[in-house]
C-alpha cells in the first residue's frame, strides 16, 4: 500500500501525500513528520484505554492554482483543527476529525484515530506559519508547521463476531475472526434482552469481560452448604435450580463450605455474586475469605442492607494472590445484625484481572414509570462503547429492534472502556428481574423464563505504532 | 480498565451528571480513620458544562471505582468554576463522614447528676412552697422540714425536679433510685413526670407512705419532666415540732436514662437466700458487668440493691446479699451502651437527610461500657463519636474504637484496627526515630463523685514498660463521668494506649504486598491498616517495624500513594509510594 496520511472528517480531507494528480493541494515535507509511538499510561485512571495520547509534528507545505486557493487551502486545513478541538475539548456538535495514516508497504490498510486538537502546551491555534510563508505565496506556496494532539492507538479497520446465545448468568463466548496483535478497544452489545415496557423496573447489572473462559470462574453458591448454610429449592430463575441459604443463629461471623478449585492465570481476582435479603430487618455483611496455603485472604465486608427484598447483583470485593491460581478455593462468611431472617446467594462469579482486557461494568437500573412519552420498546440491547473514533469518552446505551436504534444512554459505573486482545471475548451477565417479575433471579422473560442473551463484539484493531 | 471518577446526581440518584474520568487533572483520594476523605480534582470544561455541577436541588455523587471496588464515595461539596486561559470547573467531594457534622445533636441518655434537680416554684406549679422547705442536692437529693412551720393539708408541696435539655431529641423514660425517708405518718412521697412546660402531671409512684427506706427501678412514657413531690397527706395542717431536717426524705444511687434497650431486665429462676458471695441465678445475664448496681424487686411493691461481684455463666451472676428472695423475683438495671447513641445518631441523620447514610446499624457494635452521665447539648455528632471511640470497652486491656463510613454509606464504630489489613512491605528509604515524650506508662483517672468533688482511681501500671525503660511516667486522665467503673476503664484505655512509645517514621516502599508477598493495589491500603517492615532488624523493639495508617492520599494519574502513619515525622508528614512507571498498579 502506497504511503497514506490525511486529515479528515468524512467530509473534508487534507491529504498531505502530494499526487501529480489526485492531490495538488498539500504537501508533507521530506522527512517532516516522523508518528509518535503511543507509550502505556503511567495513568491509573480509565475511560481511555491503557495508552496515552500523543503529540506529532508536522511539517507541510499548502499549494494552490492560485495565492487566494493556497490560502484557501490553508483554511480547509486550519479549520478541520479548529474543528477538532471543538468536538474534543469544547464538546461541540460536531464531526470528530481523524488522523489517518499509512506508511508505504503498510498491509494493515489505513490506520486511524481521533484529533484532540491543538498538542499539550501549544499556545498557536496548532498551525503556525512558517516565517517564509508570506514571501513563499508568492509561488502559491504556504510552508506550515502542524502541532496537535490525538489518540495514542493508531485502529485499523474493524472486525466483529456474535456469540451464541445463551442464558443470562451464563458465559458467553464470542470467537473473533483474528487475534489482535495487540490490546484494542471494543465495543461490546449485549442482545436478546426482549421487549421493555413501561413502568417495568431495569435493574442494577453487572457485565464482566475477560479473555479466556478461565478468567470468569462460576460457581454454584448453593455447593457450599454446611452447617448455617443450606442448599435451598428456588423457582426464580436461580442457576442449578437452588440457592445458598444463610439462616444466621447469632451476629458471629460464619464461613461457608468451599468452593471449587479455580485455575485462572491471573493474580488479581474480583468476585461479584448474586444475593438476597429475605429479612426486612437484619442486613448481612459478606465477604470472600480465599485459602492460600496456610493462611486466608478476605475481601473487605459488603453490607446487604434491607432497602431490598430481591435478588442483586453486588461486587464482593478484590483478592490479591502471589501467584497465578492453580485450584484455589475460597469461601463465603457472612455476619448478620441479628438472629433472624436470611440471606440467600445464588452463584459466586470470579474475574480474573490480569490485564485491561479484563473489566467489569455496572450498568445502573432505572425506571421509565415516572417518565413521560415512553412506549413499550422491542428487542431490547446494550450497547458498552469505546466511542474511540467517535466520542470523546465511552458510553453505555440501549438499543431497539433489528436496527438497534439507539434509544439513549444508560447509567453506569466503573471503565466502560472495554479492550481485548487475543482470539476470543467471553462475557457474564448478572442481572435480576426482568418482564418475568423482579423476584427473578436471572433476567426473564415474561412467561417467565430466563433469558437467552448474545454477545456481539466490534474490535478495532489497535496498534501503537505504524503498521 | 482504569480507575472511573464519576458525578451522580445523588447517592439515591444515579443519574449521570459527568463522566470526568478522561479529563480530569490533578486527582486526588484521601481517606483518613473516618473513611472516605476527599476526592478531588479539575476538569477542563466549558463553562455550561461545568455549571452541570451545580445541580438544583441536590448534592451530587461522586464515585471513583475499579472493577467492582470502591476507592471513594462522597457527596460533592464545594464545586467552583474558572475561566481564564482555559474555562473548567474544580470539584472538591468529601466523604459521608461530613453527614456527622451536618447536624448539632442535644439529647439526654443518662445523668447521675443531682444537681440537675432544682425546686420548683409556685410560678412553676401550683401549690409549690419551696419556702416552706429545706433542699440540698449535694451528693444526693434531700428535702427536709423546716422547725415550727404550719404546712397546709395537701397544699404546701415541696417540688424537686429535672429536665431534659429544651429541644431534647430523647425523653426521660426510667429512673432507679435509692430512697430513705423520716416523716410524719401521711407524708406523701411521689415520683412524678410532666410536660416541659409543667403541665400533665403523672404520678409514677407511691414511694410513701408506708416503708421508710428501699430502691425502686421505674419506666414510663416519655417524659420531659421528672420530680420528687413531698406533701402532707394527713388531711389536716400539720406543724412541724422538731428541729429543722429531722423530717426527710433522702434520694441516692440516682440515675435517670431515655432509653431501656440494653437495660438488665431478668428475673431469678430459683429462690434466694442472704449471704455473702450468693449464686444468683437468673434467666440471662446479658448486659451485667461487675461493679454494677442491680436493683432486685424484694418486696415486689419495693425493692433492694446490691452489686455484682461475678458472672459466673450467662444465668448466674455472684453478690452479697443482704436480704432473700423467691424466685421469679424482678432482677433489673439501668444500661446505656455507646452503641445506643451511635445508633440514634445515625437515625436521626437518615431521617433529616435521607441520602447521606445507610440505614443499617450492622457494623456498629457495642463496647459493653456502661455510661451513666452522657448529655449532649448542640454537640457536633462527629464530636460525640470521637468521644464515645475513646472511652474504650470491656475489653482488658481496653481498645480504643474508631468510627468511619467507608462502602455504601455504611457508618461503623468498632473496635480501632479490627477491619484493618496487615500488610507487609520492604522499604527503599527508611527513617525510625523513638521518642519517650508521649510514653506513659502508669494513669490513675480523675473523675467525680454525685457531689461533683474530684477523686481519683487507683493506679494503674504497665509492668512490662517500667521495665523495658526503667522509668516511670505516670499520668492523671480526666474522665468526665461519676461511675468509678467508667472511670477505670478509660484509664485503662489511656494507659493501653501509651505504654509503647509511638516511633516516628517515615519511609519509601516501592509495592504494597500482603504476608504471602501478593501485589495488591496501591490504593487499598487504608487507615486503620498496618504495615510491617520486613527489611529492618527484628531486634528493634516493639512497634517501630509495625505502623497504624492514619491517611492515605491516592494519585490516580501519577499513580502515587501519600500515607501518614499514626506519628508522623515533624514536618515531614507523609511516606510516598510509588510504583514504577509502566506498570499498573492495580494488576
Amino acid at each position: 500500500m502506497a504511503t497514506i496520511a490525511r486529515i479528515t472528517d468524512g467530509t473534508t480531507t487534507v491529504d498531505l501525500i502530494w499526487h501529480s494528480t489526485a492531490n495538488t493541494k498539500y504537501r508533507l515535507e521530506r522527512d517532516g513528520w516522523a508518528p509518535a509511538v503511543a507509550p502505556l499510561s503511567l495513568s491509573d485512571l480509565g475511560g481511555g484505554g491503557t495508552y496515552e495520547s500523543v503529540d506529532e509534528e508536522i511539517a507541510l507545505d499548502v499549494y494552490g492554482t492560485s495565492a487566494a486557493a493556497a490560502l484557501a487551502n490553508l483554511d480547509t486545513l486550519n479549520t478541520l483543527l479548529d474543528q477538532a478541538e471543538r468536538f474534543w475539548r469544547l464538546n461541540q456538535v460536531v464531526s470528530p476529525v481523524k488522523l489517518q495514516f499509512s506508511p508505504n508497504g503498510s498491509t494493515a490498510g489505513p490506520l486511524q484515530c481521533l484529533i484532540r486538537g491543538r498538542a499539550k502546551g501549544d499556545e498557536s491555534a496548532g498551525l503556525s506559519l512558517d516565517v517564509k510563508a508570506l514571501s513563499a505565496i508568492k509561488g502559491f506556496r504556504i510552508p506550515v508547521r502542524i502541532r496537535l494532539a490525538r489518540n495514542g492507538l493508531l485502529l485499523a479497520n474493524t472486525e466483529t463476531a456474535t456469540s451464541a446465545s445463551g442464558s443470562v448468568g451464563d458465559l458467553l463466548t464470542t470467537t473473533m475472526p483474528s487475534t489482535a496483535a495487540h490490546a484494542s478497544p471494543i465495543d461490546a452489545q449485549i442482545t436478546g434482552f426482549g421487549d421493555f415496557d413501561v413502568g417495568q423496573p431495569f435493574p442494577d447489572m453487572f457485565f464482566l469481560f475477560a479473555p479466556s473462559s478461565s478468567l470468569i470462574n462460576i460457581q454454584e453458591a448453593e455447593a457450599m452448604a454446611t452447617g448455617a448454610f443450606t442448599s435451598v429449592a428456588d423457582g426464580n430463575g436461580c442457576r442449578g435450580a437452588a440457592v445458598l441459604r444463610y439462616t444466621p443463629a447469632g451476629t458471629t461471623l460464619v464461613g461457608s463450605a468451599s468452593s471449587s478449585g479455580m485455575t485462572m492465570a491471573a493474580k488479581t481476582i474480583a468476585f461479584f455474586a448474586m444475593v438476597r435479603n429475605n429479612s426486612a430487618t437484619t442486613s448481612f455483611d459478606i465477604n470472600v475469605a480465599m485459602s492460600a496455603g496456610t493462611h486466608a485472604k478476605r475481601t473487605a465486608p459488603v453490607t446487604i442492607d434491607t432497602s431490598s427484598l430481591l435478588p442483586r447483583a453486588v461486587a464482593l470485593g478484590i483478592i490479591a494472590h502471589d501467584n497465578e491460581l492453580s485450584g484455589e478455593s475460597y469461601g463465603l462468611e457472612i455476619a448478620a445484625s441479628a438472629a433472624s431472617g436470611t440471606l440467600d446467594i445464588d452463584a459466586i462469579y470470579a474475574l480474573g484481572i490480569n490485564d485491561e482486557t479484563s473489566a467489569a461494568v455496572q450498568v445502573t437500573g432505572f425506571d421509565l414509570s415516572t417518565g413521560s412519552g415512553f412506549s413499550l420498546f422491542t428487542d431490547m440491547s446494550i450497547r458498552i462503547a469505546s466511542e474511540v473514533l467517535t466520542a470523546t469518552e465511552p458510553s453505555v446505551k440501549w438499543r431497539e429492534g433489528t436496527t438497534a436504534t439507539e434509544r439513549g444512554r444508560l447509567q453506569y459505573d466503573y471503565d466502560p472502556f472495554l479492550m481485548s486482545k487475543g482470539a476470543t471475548v467471553y462475557c457474564a451477565v448478572l442481572a435480576p428481574g426482568g418482564p418475568g417479575g423482579t423476584n427473578r433471579w436471572r433476567y426473564s422473560t415474561s412467561a417467565p423464563a430466563v433469558e437467552t442473551v448474545a454477545l456481539q463484539v466490534t474490535r478495532y484493531p489497535a496498534y501503537p505504532v505504524p503498521r | 480498565m482504569g480507575v472511573e471518577v464519576l458525578i451522580k446526581k445523588s447517592a439515591s440518584d444515579p443519574s449521570l451528571i459527568l463522566d470526568p474520568t478522561t479529563r480530569i487533572r490533578d486527582a486526588k483520594i484521601s481517606c483518613n480513620e473516618r473513611g472516605f476523605e476527599r476526592m478531588e480534582g479539575e476538569i477542563p470544561l466549558p463553562l455550561i458544562q461545568a455549571a452541570a455541577l451545580f445541580p438544583s436541588p441536590g448534592t451530587p455523587h461522586a464515585t471513583a471505582g475499579w472493577n467492582g471496588a470502591r476507592l471513594f464515595e462522597g457527596r460533592l461539596e464545594d464545586p467552583a468554576l474558572w475561566a481564564a486561559d482555559v474555562s473548567g470547573a474544580r470539584f472538591t467531594a468529601f466523604g459521608y463522614q461530613r453527614a456527622m457534622a451536618d447536624l448539632p445533636y442535644t439529647a439526654l441518655w443518662s445523668t447521675t447528676d443531682y444537681t440537675q434537680f432544682r425546686p420548683y416554684t409556685v410560678e412553676n406549679v401550683a401549690g409549690a412552697t419551696p419556702e416552706l422547705y429545706q433542699f440540698d442536692t449535694n451528693n444526693r437529693l434531700f428535702i427536709g422540714l423546716t422547725k415550727g412551720t404550719i404546712y397546709g393539708a395537701a397544699t404546701d408541696g415541696a417540688y424537686l425536679g429535672c429536665v431534659v435539655p429544651h429541644l431534647s431529641s430523647r425523653d426521660m423514660i426510667g429512673v432507679m433510685f435509692n430512697w430513705q425517708t423520716n416523716l410524719p405518718v401521711n407524708w406523701r412521697l411521689q415520683v412524678r413526670t410532666r410536660a416541659e412546660d409543667y403541665t400533665g402531671a403523672a404520678v409514677q409512684k407511691d414511694v410513701t407512705p408506708g416503708a421508710s427506706s428501699g430502691n425502686f427501678f421505674l419506666t414510663f412514657s416519655g417524659a420531659k419532666r421528672l420530680d420528687f413531690l413531698l406533701f402532707n397527706d394527713t388531711g389536716a395542717n400539720y406543724t412541724v415540732t422538731n428541729e429543722t431536717g429531722f423530717y426527710y426524705v433522702k434520694i441516692t444511687n440516682l440515675r435517670v436514662v431515655t432509653l431501656t434497650t440494653s437495660a438488665v431486665n431478668t428475673t431469678t429462676t430459683a429462690a434466694i437466700a442472704a449471704g455473702s458471695n450468693v449464686n444468683v441465678p437468673v434467666v440471662t445475664t446479658a448486659n451485667m458487668y461487675v461493679g454494677q448496681t442491680l436493683h432486685f424487686g424484694i418486696p415486689a411493691s419495693n425493692g433492694a440493691t446490691a452489686i455484682v461481684e461475678s458472672i459466673t455463666s450467662a444465668t448466674v451472676f455472684v453478690a452479697d446479699l443482704s436480704f432473700a428472695m423467691a424466685s421469679g423475683g424482678n432482677v433489673q438495671a439501668f444500661v446505656i451502651y455507646a452503641s445506643d447513641i451511635v445508633k440514634d445518631l445515625l437515625a436521626t441523620v437518615c431521617a433529616t437527610n435521607a441520602d447521606q447514610l445507610n440505614a443499617a446499624t450492622i457494623r456498629i457494635q457495642s463496647p459493653g461500657v456502661d455510661l451513666f452521665d452522657e448529655t449532649y447539648e448542640d454537640r457536633s455528632m462527629s464530636s460525640i463519636l470521637d468521644y464515645l471511640a475513646g472511652l474504650g470497652d470491656t475489653q482488658s486491656p481496653p481498645r480504643v474504637w474508631e468510627w468511619g463510613v467507608w462502602e455504601n454509606r455504611v457508618l461503623a464504630f468498632r473496635p480501632r484496627g479490627s477491619a484493618g489489613r496487615a500488610w507487609y512491605i520492604n522499604v527503599t528509604s527508611l527513617e525510625i526515630a523513638r521518642t519517650l515524650e508521649q510514653m506513659v506508662n502508669a494513669t490513675y483517672a480523675v473523675y467525680k463523685e454525685a457531689g461533683g468533688r474530684e477523686i481519683r482511681t487507683a493506679t494503674s501500671t504497665d509492668a512490662s514498660s517500667v521495665r523495658r525503660y526503667a522509668l516511670t511516667r505516670r499520668s492523671a486522665y480526666s474522665a468526665s463521668t461519676t461511675s468509678s467503673v467508667q472511670a477505670g476503664v478509660l484509664r485503662d484505655v489511656s494507659l493501653g494506649d501509651t505504654k509503647d512509645p509511638v516511633p516516628r517514621a517515615s519511609l519509601t516502599l516501592d509495592r504494597l504486598t500482603s504476608a504471602d508477598g501478593s501485589i495488591w493495589p496501591l490504593w487499598m491500603l487504608r487507615p486503620g491498616d498496618t504495615i510491617t517492615v520486613r527489611n529492618v532488624p527484628p531486634s528493634i523493639a516493639l512497634r517501630t517495624r509495625t505502623f497504624r495508617v492514619s491517611r492515605t492520599e491516592y494519585s490516580p494519574a501519577e499513580r502515587t500513594l501519600d500515607v501518614e502513619l499514626e506519628t508522623p515525622l515533624p514536618g515531614l508528614d507523609t511516606l510516598l509510594a510509588r510504583v514504577a512507571a509502566g506498570i499498573r498498579g492495580a494488576i
